[in-house]
C-alpha cells in the first residue's frame, strides 16, 4: 500500500492527473499495475522511470484510457474519469503520444492534422490547422504529401503537433526518443520543452533516463506496479545512478509479467550505466 | 473489330456494376479488417426487395435503390452494433463467426420467405438498346451502370473529400491512434458496416434487373465480390474498379469462350488460387490501406 | 512473405499459452465432464445399441455419433490451432468417392477400403492444407469454403466419378436390424477413440505447438514451432477422419452422389457443434455434437436443410456473441474462483484498443 504523493505544487492543489490505488493489466489474472498511486502537478513535467514491466508505459495507457483500471480511480483536474474511453479523454483535453509510429500513412499531412482536431468545430479546426503551419513552417510546404512518405523528423513533428491542434491541456508522451537519431531525440525533447513553457501538464515515459530527469519537475520510479521512490530530481539525485543500475540489472526471466502488445521490450537508456551523459 | 469493341463496353458496363458489388466488402475490410461473409446474400436480399417493391408497388429499380440504401444501412448499423462489435473487439475470427451465422440464417429465411425459385426484374427497358457506332449497348446495362457510376461516386466522394470520411480511413489505417484523437471507433466501425450493407443491398437491386437471381445465387455474389477486392487490392474504390472492370472483362470474354456450367468450376477455381497468391498479403500490414 | 516481426509481448503470448496449457495438465484441469460420465454414457450407448430394437432412435445415435467423430477430428485443427475449417464436407465426400470407386473396381466389400480412403483424403488434405494453410483467419475459411464447393461442382461432371448421376456401391449383407447396428457401433467406437485421441493430443507437445499457433503465430514461429508441419498435419488429420466418416457414410447408404454429399450442411454442422460446445477442450466437441444434433432431431425433420441451415445459423450467432467459449467456456466460467489461472484462456479486457496490426489477439474463435 503506497500514499498518494504530493507533486510540487503541493498537497492541497488539484492533480492534472491522479491515478487513485489503480490496478490493471492486459490479462485478466495478471495485473501490471498493483495499486499505484500518483500525482501529475498541473503545468508541470512529471517522469515515470522505472525497469522493463515496471509497468510505465501501462500506467500512460491507463491515463490516456486505452487501458481500464480494474480497481481504483483515474481523477483529471479532480474529475473522476476511470470509465471514460480513449476518445472520451481526448475530448475532455488529454493528448498521448504514443511510442512509435501513429501517423495515418495514407492520409496527407493535412488531413492528419485536420483529424487532429476532430473534437473541434469547423471553424476552430481551421484556425488551429493554420497555426500549426506558422508554428512548423515545414509541415505547410508539405501539405499534401501522405504522412508515410515523411522523413522520420518530419513523422516526429508532425505526430506532436497533430496532438497539438485541439489544445490539450495535458500531454502524455511515451518514450519520445526511443528509435530516433540524438539529433530527432534532442528535438523532440524541445518540442517538450515548449509544451511545458505554454503551461500544459507533461507526462512522460522515458527509457533515456537522462534527457527525462533534465526536463522533469518531478519523478517516480515505479517497481512491480507501485510507486517505489518520487520525488524532485534534486531530491533523487544521489539515488538516481543506483536506481539506474538497479534497473538494468533487474531483467529476469519470469520475474517480469507479459509485456502489452506492442512493447519495444527492453531497451538500454542512452547514458552509461551510471548516468554520465552518452559518449 | 466491332465485335471485339462490343465484348470490350459490354465489359466495362458489367465492370462498373462488379466494382458496385464488391465495393461495399472493400470498405469493411479495409476500415474494419472483417470480411463480411454476409455480402452474398445481403446482395440476393437487396433484389429480391427490389423485385417485390416492382412487382408489387410498380417501384422502378432505380427508385427502389434510394428506399433500399437508408433501409439498408440501418439493418447493417444494428447487426453491427448488436452483434458485431462486441466479438470483433476479442478477435476477428470470432466476428467472422457471427457474420457466418448471419449468412446462413439470412439464406435460410430468405429461402423460407421468397423460395429457391429463380427470378428476375422485368423492368420496360429490359430488352431494349442503343446502337452507337455499330456496337450494341442494351438498356438496361446502361441504366444500372450509371446507377453505379453514381453511388461509387458518392462514397468516393464521402470517403476522399469529407472529414468524415477520413476519419473513418483512419480508423483503418490506426485504429488507436484513431481514437485518441477523439474519434469514436466503434462509432465508426457501426457507420462503415452499414454503409457497405447499404451498398450490397443497391448492387443486389441493379443485378436484379441484369440476372436471374435466387436464394442459392449468394455464394456465388460472395465469391465475385471477393474476386473484386482479391484483383483490385485494398485501395478504396479505386482499386476495386480495377479488379470490377477486370472481372467484367473477363467474363465477357470468358462467356464466349466456355461452356456455361464449366463457369462456376473456373470461377471457385481462379478464387481460390487468386486466394493463394495473395496468400498472407492479405490482412497484413502491407496491405495498402483505403 | 515475411510477416512484420511480432514485439517481445506475441512471443510473450504464445509463451504464456503454451505455460498455461502445461499447468492445466500438470494441476489436472478438470472438465465439466469428467470420466465417470463418460464411461458411462458409452456404456449405456453400447448396451442401447445392442438390445435396441428402436431403428429410428439407433438412427439418428448414429449420426449423432458421427458428429461426434467429425466435430473431436475438426477441433484439432479449429479449436487447438485456431484455424476455422469449413472443408469436412469436402474430404468426406472424397473419402465416400474413393470408397466407391476403389470397392467397384477392387470387387471388395465398402468397408474394407475404409484405409484406401483415409489416406486419399490425408494425402489431399497435405496437398491442399500446404498452400491454403498460408492464409489465416476469414481467408483460409473462405477457401476450405470455395474449394468444397469446387470439388463438388468438379466431381459433377467428371467421367470417373459418373458425373450427377452417382455411384452405387455393393450394400451390406446384412439384415435391417444388423445393418444398423453395425455402423451405429462402427460409430460408437470411432467417437471414442477419436475423442480420446483428440484428448491425448491436448496434453502432446502437438497440442501444445497448436495453442501457441492460435495466441500468436508469428512468435511461435520465432520459438521454433515448426508452424507449417503443425498445421498441414493438424488438417489432413481432420482430412482423413472426415474420409473415412465418408466411407462409412458410403458403406452404409450404398448410393452416393456429387449435391448430397458434399453438402456443405456438413462442414456447417461440424463448425457448430464446436463452437457451441466449446472447441478448446476435447469436451466440448463431445458436448457441442451431442446438443446440436439431438436438438435438431428433436424439433426438425434433419440438419440439413432450409429450416436446420436456419437453426445452426442462430446457434452459431448465438453462442459466437454470448458465449464465447461454448458450454465449456460457460461452465468453467461459473466455476472459476478468483486467482485460477487455469481456467479457460487469457481474456484481453474490453478496453485494450490496440487493433493495430501489431496487436494479434488472445482467446480466438470457440
Amino acid at each position: 500500500m503506497s500514499e498518494p504523493f504530493a507533486g510540487p505544487a503541493g498537497g492541497d492543489a488539484v492533480a492534472a492527473i491522479r491515478l487513485d490505488h489503480v490496478v490493471a493489466g492486459y490479462y485478466a489474472d495478471q495485473p501490471v499495475l498493483q495499486d499505484l498511486c500518483l500525482d501529475c502537478a498541473p503545468g508541470r513535467v512529471t517522469a515515470l522511470l522505472g525497469p522493463n514491466g515496471a509497468g510505465k508505459s501501462t500506467a500512460l495507457k491507463v491515463m490516456a484510457g486505452l487501458l481500464r483500471a480494474s480497481a481504483g480511480r483515474v481523477l483529471l483536474f479532480g474529475r473522476d474519469v476511470t470509465r471514460l474511453t480513449a476518445h472520451e479523454l481526448a475530448r475532455a483535453g488529454v493528448a498521448f503520444l504514443p511510442q512509435g509510429r501513429s501517423l495515418f500513412p495514407e492520409l496527407t499531412v493535412e488531413d492528419n492534422l485536420e483529424l487532429g482536431g476532430w473534437v473541434l468545430d469547423r471553424g476552430r479546426r481551421r484556425l488551429a490547422v493554420q497555426a500549426m503551419y506558422d508554428r512548423y513552417p515545414d509541415l505547410r510546404a508539405s501539405r499534401r504529401v501522405p504522412a508515410g512518405r515523411l522523413s522520420g523528423g518530419q513523422q516526429r513533428l508532425l505526430e506532436i503537433s497533430r496532438a497539438l491542434v485541439a489544445d490539450p491541456k495535458v500531454v502524455v508522451v511515451d518514450e519520445p526518443s526511443v528509435g530516433l537519431s540524438p539529433i530527432l531525440a534532442e528535438r523532440s525533447y524541445q518540442e517538450l520543452r515548449r509544451l511545458k513553457q505554454e503551461g500544459r501538464t507533461v507526462v512522460l515515459v522515458d527509457q533515456n533516463v537522462r534527457p527525462a530527469v533534465a526536463l522533469a519537475d518531478y519523478i517516480c520510479s515505479l517497481r512491480g506496479g507501485r510507486v517505489e521512490r518520487a520525488g524532485t530530481p534534486g531530491e533523487l539525485a544521489t539515488d538516481l545512478s543506483g536506481l539506474v543500475r538497479e534497473w538494468l540489472g533487474v531483467e529476469q526471466a519470469g520475474t517480469a509479467p507479459p509485456g502489452p502488445p506492442g512493447d519495444a521490450g527492453p531497451a538500454m537508456p542512452a547514458g552509461a550505466p551510471d548516468g554520465r551523459p552518452a559518449r | 473489330m466491332t465485335v471485339t469493341l462490343q465484348v470490350v463496353v459490354t465489359g466495362i458496363l458489367l465492370g462498373l456494376i462488379y466494382t458496385l458489388i464488391g465495393a461495399g466488402l472493400t470498405i469493411v475490410l479495409g476500415v474494419l479488417r472483417i470480411v463480411n461473409l454476409a455480402q452474398g446474400i445481403l446482395v440476393i436480399i437487396g433484389s429480391f426487395v427490389a423485385f417485390d417493391l416492382f412487382t408489387q408497388w410498380g417501384i422502378d429499380p432505380v427508385l427502389a435503390v434510394l428506399i433500399i440504401i437508408p433501409v439498408f444501412f440501418a439493418a447493417g448499423a444494428l447487426a453491427e452494433r448488436v452483434l458485431i462489435r462486441v466479438p470483433a473487439r476479442e478477435s476477428p475470427d470470432r466476428a467472422m463467426l457471427v457474420l457466418f451465422g448471419l449468412l446462413i440464417v439470412a439464406e435460410a429465411a430468405a429461402t423460407l420467405a421468397w423460395t429457391s425459385d429463380s427470378r428476375s426484374i422485368a423492368v420496360g427497358y429490359a430488352n431494349q438498346s442503343l446502337t452507337v457506332g455499330g456496337v450494341v449497348i442494351p438498356t438496361d446495362y446502361l441504366v444500372m451502370a450509371g446507377v453505379a457510376v453514381v453511388l461509387l461516386g458518392l462514397t468516393e466522394f464521402l470517403l476522399y473529400r469529407t472529414l468524415l470520411g477520413k476519419a473513418l480511413r483512419a480508423v483503418g489505417q490506426d485504429r488507436q491512434s484513431a481514437e485518441i484523437l477523439g474519434i469514436d471507433s466503434a462509432a465508426m466501425a457501426t457507420l462503415v458496416f452499414g454503409l457497405g450493407t447499404a451498398l450490397a443491398g443497391a448492387a443486389g437491386a441493379a443485378l436484379g434487373v441484369l440476372f436471374p437471381f435466387s436464394t442459392q445465387l449468394d455464394t456465388q455474389w460472395l465469391a465475385y465480390s471477393f474476386i473484386v477486392v482479391l484483383i483490385g487490392g485494398l485501395g478504396g474504390i479505386r482499386s476495386s474498379l480495377v479488379g470490377g472492370l477486370a472481372l467484367g472483362l473477363g467474363q465477357s470474354v470468358f462467356s464466349q469462350l466456355l461452356p456455361l456450367d464449366i463457369v462456376p468450376v473456373v470461377v471457385y477455381g481462379m478464387l481460390a488460387a487468386a486466394l493463394v497468391i495473395r496468400g498472407g498479403g492479405l490482412g497484413q500490414a502491407r496491405m495498402r490501406r483505403i | 512473405m515475411r510477416m512484420p516481426a511480432p514485439g517481445i509481448a506475441g512471443i510473450g503470448r504464445a509463451g504464456e499459452g503454451m505455460r498455461l496449457l502445461r499447468l492445466a495438465r500438470e494441476r489436472g484441469a478438470r472438465p465439466p465432464v469428467g470420466w465417470g460420465a463418460f464411461a458411462a454414457g458409452v456404456v449405456a450407448l453400447g448396451l442401447f445399441g445392442a438390445t435396441t430394437t428402436q431403428l429410428g432412435t439407433l438412427r439418428i445415435w448414429t449420426i449423432v455419433l458421427m458428429y461426434v467423430v467429425l466435430t473431436e477430428a475438426w477441433t484439432v485443427l479449429g479449436g487447438y490451432g485456431g484455424y476455422l475449417n469449413f472443408g469436412m464436407a469436402m474430404f468426406f465426400g472424397i473419402g465416400a468417392y474413393t470408397t466407391a470407386i476403389v470397392s467397384g473396381h477392387a470387387g471388395i466389400p465398402p468397408l474394407a477400403a475404409l484405409p484406401a480412403a483415409g489416406a486419399v483424403a490425408a494425402i489431399l488434405g497435405v496437398g491442399i492444407g500446404i498452400p491454403s494453410l498460408r492464409l489465416r483467419g476469414a481467408y483460409f475459411a473462405i477457401v476450405t469454403f470455395v474449394l468444397t464447393l469446387a470439388i463438388e461442382q468438379l466431381v459433377s461432371v467428371l467421367g470417373v466419378t459418373n458425373g450427377a448421376l452417382g455411384l452405387y456401391l455393393k450394400p451390406p449383407a446384412l439384415g435391417l436390424r444388423a445393418g444398423d447396428q453395425l455402423f451405429f457401433f462402427i460409430f460408437l467406437g470411432g467417437a471414442v477413440a477419436v475423442t480420446l485421441g483428440v484428448r491425448q493430443i491436448g496434453r502432446s507437445r502437438f497440442g501444445s505447438s497448436l495453442v501457441a499457433i492460435r495466441e500468436d503465430e508469428d512468435a511461435a514461429e520465432i520459438l521454433g514451432v515448426p508452424t507449417t508441419r503443425v498445421k498441414t498435419a493438424a488438417f489432413a488429420f481432420a482430412a482423413c477422419v472426415a474420409g473415412m466418416t465418408g466411407c462409412v457414410y458410403a458403406a452404409q447408404l450404398y448410393y452416393i452422389e456429387p449435391v448430397s454429399t458434399f453438402d456443405f450442411s456438413l462442414s456447417l454442422n461440424v463448425v457448430v457443434a464446436a463452437i457451441v460446445g466449446g472447441s478448446q477442450i476435447w469436451v466440448g466437441p463431445l458436448l457441442g455434437a451431442l446438443v446440436t444434433q439431438l436438438l435438431s432431431q428433436e424439433f426438425l425433420s434433419s440438419t440439413h436443410g432450409v429450416e436446420g441451415n436456419l437453426m445452426l445459423g442462430a446457434l452459431l450467432v448465438i453462442f459466437a456473441r454470448f458465449v464465447p467459449g461454448g458450454i465449456v467456456g460457460f461452465a468453467r466460467r461459473r466455476r472459476r474462483t478468483p486467482g485460477d489461472e487455469t481456467a479457460g484462456t487469457a481474456v484481453v479486457p474490453d478496453r485494450v484498443e490496440g487493433v493495430g496490426e501489431d496487436a494479434a489477439s488472445s482467446a480466438k474463435a470457440g
